[in-house]
């Protein structure tokens, strides 16, 4: 399985300035903060959009999934600020990935975010320093976690719910 | 006499419980200031600290090997579970294959970890499907932990992201068998 179009999830925050801590004043689009709190972002403004459309019995599935993004957000935004960065808002709307025409189309949804951000997430990781990596190690899990339990809703196949390297190309 | 559940969740994380507690007297700690691992990258990767990386590496090596054992055990006591639990236990092979792809690059083997000349336990697991995978639930959650709490002193960062991926991996092991309805039962 190839990853999922992201056009939904190109919000990346750029400019990201943090005084003090490090040695450039400003952090572009490739930093790992900057990219994981942009993907948080859309997953948190796309929940809105989607989990009314899903089926009934994912929905309470979706609410706890929304607020574990809202707190993935929070947590990166409470990071970079102490940082004394400045980290870049939300944008007003982002796209959809897939069409939302019906409620399996919702759960295709959902699951096309959660893929997405297992690869933001894994990539983080090795570019974070030591004593954040545990941090990002458990973003990718829970959203790893979050994904799983989507695929599993729409599958009820454990095997084809999980992967043995979630966030990799393909998994 | 039927195992009480408290006993069935000893016996099931004893292997990678081994492993946890190997893993508290293994390597520094390195620390930093800023958000990004550019500067500590350029301590860090040299050949001596990525040498560093072959004791986590056999740790998690023990722990996955002891997940392979209890998904074997666990199909022995539960068959009706076994095609389910299948493709779970391949990823655990996988784990193991690529843990030793990086203890190969290194020169290093997984039999030289510290712990093992202490054989390990062999898994018991009960009959009851309900109790069994709530045993492999505990084990998943024990090994992705131990992963977990070793990143920081971790020289290479593609044995961090590895490692994240399997402590992901492990994670969605134990939320799948734990969400299961009825499990197996």
């Amino acid at each position: 399985m190839t990853r999922p179009t992201r056009r939904a999830l190109l919000a990346l925050p750029v400019g990201l300035a943090v005084a003090g801590a490090l040695p450039t004043p400003a952090l572009a689009h490739g930093d790992p903060f900057a990219n994981v709190l942009g993907e948080e972002h859309a997953a948190v403004y796309l929940y809105g959009i989607v989990t009314p459309r899903l089926p009934a019995a994912v929905k309470p599935l979706a609410r706890e999934i929304y607020d574990m993004h809202r707190e993935h957000r929070d947590t990166i935004l409470g990071l970079i600020t102490a940082a004394r960065g400045a980290p870049s808002p939300a944008r007003p709307a982002y796209e959809l990935p897939l069409p939302l025409d019906n409620p399996g189309g919702a759960l295709a949804v959902a699951i096309a975010i959660e893929n997405a951000l297992t690869a933001h997430w894994r990539d983080a990781v090795g570019e974070v320093e030591p004593k954040n990596r545990e941090l990002f190690a458990r973003g990718l899990s829970d959203v790893s976690v979050a994904l799983a339990k989507l695929r599993y809703a729409s599958t009820r196949d454990l095997g084809r719910s999980s992967s043995a390297f979630p966030g990799r190309s393909g998994s | 006499m039927p195992l009480h559940d408290d006993d069935v969740l000893r016996a099931a994380v004893a292997g990678v419980g081994v492993a946890v507690l190997a893993a508290c007297t293994g390597g520094s700690r390195p620390s930093g200031n800023g958000l990004r691992g550019d500067r500590f990258r350029k301590v860090t990767g040299t050949p001596f600290a990525r040498a560093a990386d072959a004791n986590p590496l056999r740790r998690w090596h023990e722990a996955e090997t002891g997940l392979v054992a209890l998904y074997e055990a666990t199909t022995r006591a539960v068959p009706t579970a076994a095609r389910m639990l299948a493709p779970l236990r391949e990823h655990h092979v996988a784990h193991l294959a690529a843990i030793g792809e990086k203890l190969a690059a290194l020169g290093a083997s997984p039999s030289a970890s510290a712990s093992a000349s202490s054989p390990s336990p062999t898994p018991t697991v009960p009959a009851d499907a309900t109790a069994a995978l709530k045993a492999l639930a505990a084990a998943e959650t024990a090994a992705a932990a131990l992963v977990v709490s070793e990143l920081s002193m971790l020289g290479d960062p593609k044995v961090v992201v590895l490692a994240a991926e399997i402590s992901a991996s492990n994670a969605q092991h134990a939320a799948l068998l734990l969400a299961l309805p009825g499990r197996a039962s």
